[in-house]
């Protein structure tokens, strides 16, 4: 049995694992809920890590309008043959109601692939695969744009909170149907997104747009590190 | 195509380089060679095949049916085959989401044009087979979608546009047919290296860029989806924003030309 | 029945032909040199068939591997846009497929020197991009002289034809009005000789006309090995040409 998929459930309830002599470090309590105050347009928001036990890691999101489970599984082993860098795979799943189509799921799931190739350090893992899920437990944007800052957002909590080494903490910004996903503190772009309305262009309103989505992002970013902080203090 | 890591590096320190030299000696907005071979399927309205010079090869077919579109309000269906994936591999699923997405879109195909009369139109299926592929097909696919739909020619109404009173159904000319006029999108393949930005990456430029762009062109304007794409999985890396702006420049300034060329087949 | 007339008193078939006359045959070979290392391009009648040969060359997974011969894999892509109808759903595990697949392998495996290649794969991928009717025989064309092109040692060509049975009258390389309208039967024949590789009988033939029927199909099939084989003989010469000339 591949002893590093966690997914399985491990046993009967009462079982209990093998406990040696060696003093086993102090667990980490796990992260509580915070809540934002809602200020510049950002949606009160509601962080919970550590939320699935047998994952590495992995964060619930919530807010009125949505809410969002991601759980990160590995780095574990991949068969076949040897690979120099680890692989990420993401999956998106609906909640109970179907609201996007298999297919668009897909295209952005491939998209955060992207993002998230160039943010984690993946050298570090080599022949190790990462597997992540997103599931859209709730929703009420019914446009994934709307949504995709969120799922960037808890992807890259979850990523955190498994431990796994990562460049840059990354999230997207939304701008009038724009995603956005910046590192570096905004002077680089990893990831965007328009599904509908004319590219605006020109430079005066690229500038406006970049410059609105870029103060989103570092809003959304300093509510991450805020978040990760607390947690940490605890 | 499998380049050693000295090949990758001397590749792409060629194509950071400024002024940028790509490894076939194309200008940054230059396009391959592509062949283009119009209606040569007879029980299809309109079909074409286009062969890109790395013998990337995508051939695509347009029927049509009658339907009445007060049941039927999605006139237009994109189905992708790519040979030798299956229907639900991501590659398959993610450019049959970004080619509806484009195509239905209230810029993409005017379904209006589609309209028979008062109560039928024509629901017109776009079948797209890949038969190879060396890098990111979107741009193939979508320029023989375009090429097809010009050459489509649907069969010509005879019986009175207006049927909301009368109960009968359209009746069509016995041989005379009528092209379809419709403009759809194209869309564009980037790949940015360094700081520079390149359209249509052959499959070793791919193969060294550190983001790729899919950008949507209609009618003279840039129009979404646009979007970012990864095209490898071991030199992707953040991007200065202005490239963003630079590419969607370039397509603006060059889409014309290539819609021109395709349209004066 | 049907309310055409297929076979007129005066012996003429819907299309114009008589009984033992073949539908037009134009094929050309390395129609597709960067994606396959053999491929054709037929079109026999109002079919169109792309093949495309890859290999012999490594197996994907180990348990393709057969250390004695090459491992022959043939898949059928009949596009939805074939027929004159679109057809609703994707061909690609139909039953009729895989038995078409199945039945072209064991055709294949008995005249290719597989025992030539062990420890490979040839991969045959065929799309079907028209048909009108006697499908069968027009993909062991294609895959014949794709196979050629590869450069795959064989025995001799495949050459594949139908022929359907109306009253009393065979009727040679039938079409899709006709293949409704009657039974019909496929063969493959090998080379020049009178073997069949390949008996296909999917309806009811009345055993003692199967006789004559059988001897058209096999005229017929030998008539379509002339016209592959003059195909290939020219695109060959024409390759000398451009090698002598450079």
């Amino acid at each position: 049995m591949n002893v590093q998929d966690r997914r399985r459930l491990l046993g009967p309830g009462n079982a209990k694992p093998i406990a040696f002599a060696s003093s086993l470090e102090p667990e980490t309590e796990p992260l509580k809920a915070e809540e934002v105050a809602k200020k510049d347009g950002i949606p009160s928001l509601s962080i919970k890590s550590d939320i699935i036990e047998n994952c590495n890691g992995s964060t619930l999101i919530e807010s009125d309008e949505f809410s969002i489970v991601t759980s990160v599984y590995g780095p574990k082993s991949i068969r076949g043959s040897f690979t120099s860098q680890g692989t990420i795979s993401i999956q998106l799943k609906n909640g109970i109601v179907e609201k996007y189509q298999t297919n668009e799921l897909k295209e952005v799931a491939s998209w955060l692939v992207g993002i998230f190739n160039s943010v984690v350090n993946l050298e570090k893992y080599p022949k190790s695969g990462i597997d992540i899920f997103v599931n859209l437990v709730i929703d009420k944007t019914n446009d994934i744009s709307k949504l995709i800052p969120f799922i960037v957002m808890s992807t890259c909590l979850a990523l955190v909170d498994s431990g796994i080494e990562m460049i840059d903490l990354t999230t997207a910004a939304e701008i009038d149907g724009n995603v956005i996903s910046f590192t570096k503190g905004g002077e680089e772009i990893v990831g965007f997104w328009k599904d509908n309305g004319d590219a605006v262009f020109n430079d005066e309103d690229f500038t406006s747009i970049l410059g609105r989505c870029k103060e989103q992002y570092i809003n959304y970013k300093s509510l991450m590190v805020n978040y990760l902080l607390q947690g940490k203090k605890k | 195509m499998v380049l050693s890591v000295a090949e990758k590096s001397y590749l792409y320190d060629s194509l950071a380089s400024k002024p940028s030299i790509r490894p076939d000696g194309r200008l940054p907005h230059q396009f391959r060679p592509i062949e283009i071979f119009t209606n040569f399927l007879p029980s299809s309205d309109g079909s074409s095949r286009i062969i890109a010079s790395d013998g990337s090869e995508c051939i695509v077919s347009i029927k049509s049916k009658v339907v009445d579109h007060s049941i039927e309000n999605d006139l237009v269906q994109v189905d992708i085959n790519v040979a030798g994936e299956r229907d639900d591999s991501i590659i398959v699923e993610t450019l049959s989401s970004l080619m509806n997405k484009v195509l239905k879109s209230n810029k993409g195909i005017d379904t209006s044009k589609l309209q028979l009369t008062k109560k039928y139109s024509f629901k017109i299926f776009i079948d797209v087979l890949i038969i190879s592929s060396y890098s990111y097909p979107a741009s193939l696919i979508s320029f023989s979608i375009f090429s097809a739909l010009k050459a489509t020619k649907l069969p010509k109404l005879v019986s009175s546009f207006d049927d909301l009173e009368v109960e009968e159904l359209p009746m069509f000319h016995d041989y005379d047919l009528v092209t379809l006029d419709v403009n759809p999108p194209l869309v564009f393949v980037l790949a940015i290296v360094g700081d520079n930005i390149f359209i249509d990456p052959a499959s070793n430029e791919t193969e060294v860029a550190n983001n790729g762009l899919i950008v949507t062109w209609s009618n003279g304007k840039v129009i979404s989806p646009i979007k970012t794409l990864a095209l490898n999985d071991r030199y992707i890396n953040g991007f200065n924003p202005l490239l963003l702006k630079n590419g969607i420049k370039l397509v603006e300034q060059y889409g014309q030309n290539i819609a021109d060329a395709l349209e004066n087949l | 029945m049907s309310r055409l007339e297929i076979y007129s008193p005066e012996g003429l078939r819907l299309d114009g032909r008589r009984w033992n006359e073949l539908r037009r045959f134009e094929s050309s070979i390395n129609t597709h040199p960067h994606a396959s290392d053999g491929s054709s391009y037929l079109e026999q009648g109002n079919n169109k068939i792309i093949t495309l040969v890859k290999g012999p060359k490594e197996p994907t997974s180990r348990s393709q591997v057969d250390t004695n011969k090459a491992l022959l894999r043939i898949s059928v892509n009949i596009t939805q846009f074939s027929k004159f109808e679109r057809s609703k759903s994707s061909h690609r595990n139909e039953r009729r497929v895989l038995e078409m697949q199945t039945a072209l392998v064991r055709t294949f495996e008995k005249n290719v020197m597989l025992n030539l290649y062990p420890r490979t794969l040839i991969d045959i991928e065929i799309h079907v991009l028209q048909q009108d009717g006697g499908i069968m025989g027009s993909l062991l064309n294609g895959i014949t002289l794709a196979l050629i092109d590869a450069g795959i040692a064989m025995y001799d060509y495949i050459s594949g034809i139908s022929v359907g049975l109306y009253d009393t009258t065979p009727l040679l390389d039938v079409n899709s009005l006709e293949e409704t309208a009657m039974s019909s039967v496929t063969l493959g024949v090998v080379g020049k000789s009178e073997k069949l590789s390949l008996l296909l009988v999917e309806d009811k033939i009345p055993l003692d006309r199967m006789e004559t029927v059988l001897a058209i199909g096999i005229a017929g099939a030998h008539r379509i090995r002339d016209l592959m084989d003059e195909e290939l003989r020219s695109h060959a010469e024409k390759r000398v040409a451009n090698a002598s000339s450079r």
